[in-house]
């Protein structure tokens, strides 16, 4: 998974000395890093996955860190 | 300071009221310069070459002249030049006989351009009469060469006073103005021309003028420009965005002309964005820089807002953010021009342009125009609407920063999170800080720690959406915030911030499943991009919890991986274990019968893999193997009939001659077998080869791909060629398939295997035992390369091109190992 780095946020590819030595690294810069901070604050990086709906009750069940989210 | 009336007093018989108005005019302009060109400083200097110019760009903008140029001259005297009409020369009889051309360059409010019969279609800059009067008053000489109706005419003047009548120097065949003058040092502290400032403008005319040439000498330097540009606007963004990144290639442009109360306005506009934040609009009335913008600038404004708001909600494209107009100019470089018949000017420097009817003009021309650009470019407009959105997101997080530093709270203080069970030590060279997955597992391993070394913050880290049938891991604003304070530095902390964290180490614990895995990577993710200098220090370490625990009498163990405890049973299973062949009676045992499992379970993935593919081995071994006993590899669809070959030559032969038949190329099919029809598809089942490649090595032990297939019945009895023989009991088996996970069923005998769900599954013992208690646990270590791994991992599984993630989750659905870290 080696390739060029680029800002999370708007894709900016970075140098290499960028990428190991800015004070924004990974970002690009600092707003960049703010709004990347502000996703995380938001609750909007997710790692989704489908369900087997079969699956649902016995997560409910069996996990009790398990909350509803009403879209 | 003025002197004015010297060469005047020559003229005493000639002094009459016209001539007294005109010196009165002339007079005001010298005694207050300000009024007519600005300030008599540098800016009003070159101010005075603009106007000369301004009059020959209308000549050119009304098609009447094609060149211009212009020339500085060793002693700051200028001259310019075009190739237009030239300044009418004919006796003006209300004007007591004086040529026009006298007229123009001496008479306030008087020139060609007040009314469209002079020829000039479109609204032109110099109409206030003033321009070209005002640089002859301030100048200490100007002279006038026109060439026109085939003769060539000149006339001399000081400080705006004539010294000699219009003479006529000779004939010529061409027409134009000629127009040199020195500024008066009277007026002017400085009068050295900058070949820059001249520069700068010549080329901002030359773009707002498409195809007009324009060129420059500096005699003083012999510095020379020239300015033509065909394309104009759109070559004007490409050169205000020349040191940028443009976010797309192509500059937007168009342009429109609607009826205003006093006539046609046109507008001409170019438009590009690029990758950075500044903004920078230029705008024109009757190529004049109006640094003040006013209502082309107003009317673009809303135009541009208004049609990218409609476009991004008819698309559906704004969700969480909806870009306000200053979003949708981040980035933006544009060029409004506008000529309008009568421009008024507004403002400190008189540059804003306030035509009201202008506005609306600029609105709907930029609308329609951008709403029709939009619709024929969905890929552009929708780059748009994502830097707004980026710019919308940006300024509420710059603004939630700043809250920030100023409130000195939020994220990082206001006390230690209710959650956090602290340890008592405070030295980092011992304690440690689990970041633990789920609040029951967090109360494991509360009850389980160190309480002097070890604290343990559990994050809550799943949400299911029901309505979706999704599984959404994320991690909510709180469990950001306590992460913060529970380690005890600030978003993008430095060096000195990582000498103060609270703990010595950071253990991130987490399920052994792929669940678990992915709670990883979010937060892995979340420490590289916001606390890299912890990861960076060495502070950041992985706990391995079991995955199993396995009981045989008394005695407890722990098996971390899936793969080990299923390897780990078939070598169980195959203790002891021989396997008879019914057929011919062989019977394998010791190493012969672990070879033979090894192949079979290897042989497992790809079958599988085929499988899923929806092909029944069965079906597929008794009618499309090779006599050798093979799968083939290609399965090839035509004409609703199913083919297999072996090799992708046969493919190619077959399809070759089928198109012959047909007459013709084949014809593709797009979908799946489905929806093929008559159609070509041919799928290459990679799997395929590796399975041939196994069944070769089977042959070695005398049996093959139908061994693999369930055996079915013979004279209506279940029939089982194979038969495990083991001490503990004999088993008969129907295929080869079942081998294995028979043998692993019996490695089981006697144990007492438990599969950890979670965490949360173990008791506090256990939990200490296996992952927490520092003389047994295996801690990683995590790198900077592990880190930025996670990075890249959870781009993929949480990022919006579902493409790639279903193509990654597939990769790695099978092979849970590179989900870890």
């Amino acid at each position: 998974m080696v390739r060029q780095p680029t800002c999370p946020i708007c894709q900016t590819p970075l140098s290499a000395a960028d990428a190991a030595e800015s004070r924004f690294s990974p970002f690009c810069s600092e707003r960049c890093r703010n709004v990347d901070l502000l996703r995380w604050s938001d609750g909007r990086y997710a790692i989704v996955e489908s369900l087997d709906p079969a699956q649902i009750p016995e997560l409910l069940e069996t996990d009790d860190s398990l909350g509803f989210e009403a879209e | 300071m003025s002197t004015a009336d010297e060469p005047a007093s020559d003229q005493v018989q000639e002094y009459d009221e016209h001539q007294i108005r005109a010196l009165e005019g002339v007079e005001g302009i010298r005694t207050r310069p300000a009024m007519y060109i600005g300030d008599t400083t540098l800016r009003g200097l070159h101010h005075l070459v603009y106007e000369v110019v301004d009059n020959s760009i209308d000549e050119a903008v009304n098609k009447f002249a094609s060149l211009i140029t212009v020339k500085v001259h060793a002693d700051n005297s200028v001259t310019c030049m075009d190739d237009g009409r030239g300044i009418p020369v004919g006796k003006m009889t209300d004007m007591e006989n004086r040529s026009a051309l006298e007229v123009v360059l001496t008479e306030i409010h008087a020139g060609g351009k007040f009314d469209r019969a002079g020829g000039y279609k479109t609204g032109t800059g110099g109409l206030h009469g003033v321009g070209i009067t005002a640089v002859n008053a301030l100048s200490e000489w100007l002279e006038a060469e026109i060439r026109r109706e085939g003769h060539v005419w000149r006339m001399e003047f000081q400080r705006g006073i004539p010294t000699s009548d219009l003479k006529k120097l000779g004939t010529t065949d061409t027409t134009g103005t000629r127009i040199s003058f020195r500024p008066d040092e009277q007026i002017f502290p400085d009068i050295n021309f900058s070949f820059d400032t001249l520069c700068r403008r010549l080329q901002e005319l030359a773009f707002l003028n498409a195809g007009i040439r324009i060129k420059i000498h500096d005699e003083r330097t012999d510095q020379a420009e020239e300015y033509c540009y065909e394309q104009g606007l759109i070559q004007f963004v490409h050169h205000l965005n020349r040191t940028e990144d443009a976010l797309f290639p192509s500059v937007i442009s168009f342009s429109g002309v609607q009826d205003s109360d006093d006539g046609p306005v046109e507008v001409d506009i170019a438009l590009q964005y690029t990758a950075g934040t500044s903004e920078s609009l230029r705008t024109y009335a009757n190529n004049i820089n109006n640094l003040e913008g006013g209502v082309h600038l107003s009317g673009f404004r809303s135009a541009l807002t208004r049609t990218v708001n409609t476009y991004g909600k008819q698309k559906n494209l704004f969700k969480d953010y909806t870009p306000t107009g200053e979003d949708l100019r981040e980035g933006l470089t544009a060029v409004i021009a506008v000529r309008v018949p009568d421009p008024q000017f507004e403002g400190q420097t008189k540059t804003k342009l306030g035509n009201s009817d202008v506005e609306g003009i600029v609105l709907s021309v930029v609308h329609q125009n951008l709403n029709k650009y939009f619709e024929e470019n969905p890929s552009i407009a929708k780059l748009i609407c994502q830097k707004g959105i980026l710019a919308a997101e940006a300024r509420e997080a710059a603004k939630q920063a700043r809250e920030r530093v100023r409130r000195k709270s939020g994220l990082t203080t206001g006390g230690l999170p209710e959650k956090l069970r602290d340890c008592r030590s405070r030295e980092l060279d011992i304690t440690e800080l689990y970041l633990v997955e789920g609040d029951s597992a967090g109360g494991s391993a509360d009850t389980g720690r160190d309480s002097n070394t070890q604290a343990i913050l559990p994050l809550r880290g799943k949400i299911l959406n029901v309505e979706k049938a999704q599984l959404i891991k994320v991690l909510d604003n709180a469990e950001i915030a306590n992460i913060f304070k529970a380690i005890g530095i600030p978003p993008g902390a430095e060096l000195e911030d990582v000498k103060k964290r609270r703990y010595g180490r950071i253990i991130v614990m987490t399920d052994a499943d792929v669940d678990g895995s992915h709670i990883r990577t979010l937060l892995l993710t979340f420490i590289f991009r916001h606390m890299r200098k912890l990861v960076e220090h060495g502070c950041i370490y992985i706990a391995q919890p079991p995955l199993y625990r396995v009981q045989q009498k008394k005695k407890v163990r722990y098996v971390d991986t899936h793969e080990s405890m299923m390897t780990e049973l078939l070598e169980l299973g195959v203790d002891g274990s021989s396997m008879r062949v019914d057929r011919d009676g062989v019977v394998f045992d010791g190493n012969n019968v672990r070879k033979l499992v090894e192949l079979i379970v290897k042989l497992e993935e790809p079958l599988e893999l085929l499988e899923r593919r929806g092909i029944d081995l069965r079906h597929t071994a008794t009618h499309f193997a090779t006599e050798d006993g093979l799968l083939r590899r290609y399965r090839v669809f035509l004409g609703r009939e199913r083919h297999w070959f072996s090799t992708s030559e046969e493919v190619d032969e077959f399809v070759a001659s089928e198109g012959k038949k047909r007459g013709g190329e084949l014809q593709v099919a797009d979908g799946d077998e489905e929806t093929a029809g008559d159609n070509l598809l041919v799928y290459d089942q990679h799997e395929v080869s590796r399975i041939n490649a196994l069944l070769v090595e089977l042959r070695g032990y005398g049996v093959g791909l139908h061994d693999l297939v369930p055996a079915g019945n013979r004279d209506g009895e279940p029939y089982y060629p194979f038969e495990i023989i083991n001490e503990d009991g004999n088993v008969k088996l129907s295929s080869l398939r079942e081998f294995p996970p028979m043998l692993r069923k019996m490695g089981e005998r006697g144990l007492r295997i438990t599969r950890f769900k979670g965490l949360g599954e173990m008791d506090p013992e256990e939990l200490w035992e296996t992952s927490m208690d520092s003389s047994k646990r295996l801690l990683l270590q995590v790198t900077m390369e592990d880190a930025a791994g996670a990075d890249e991992i959870f781009r993929v599984l949480m990022g919006d091109h579902v493409e790639p993630r279903r193509e990654f989750i597939e990769k790695h659905a099978l092979d849970v190992k590179d989900l870890d870290v």
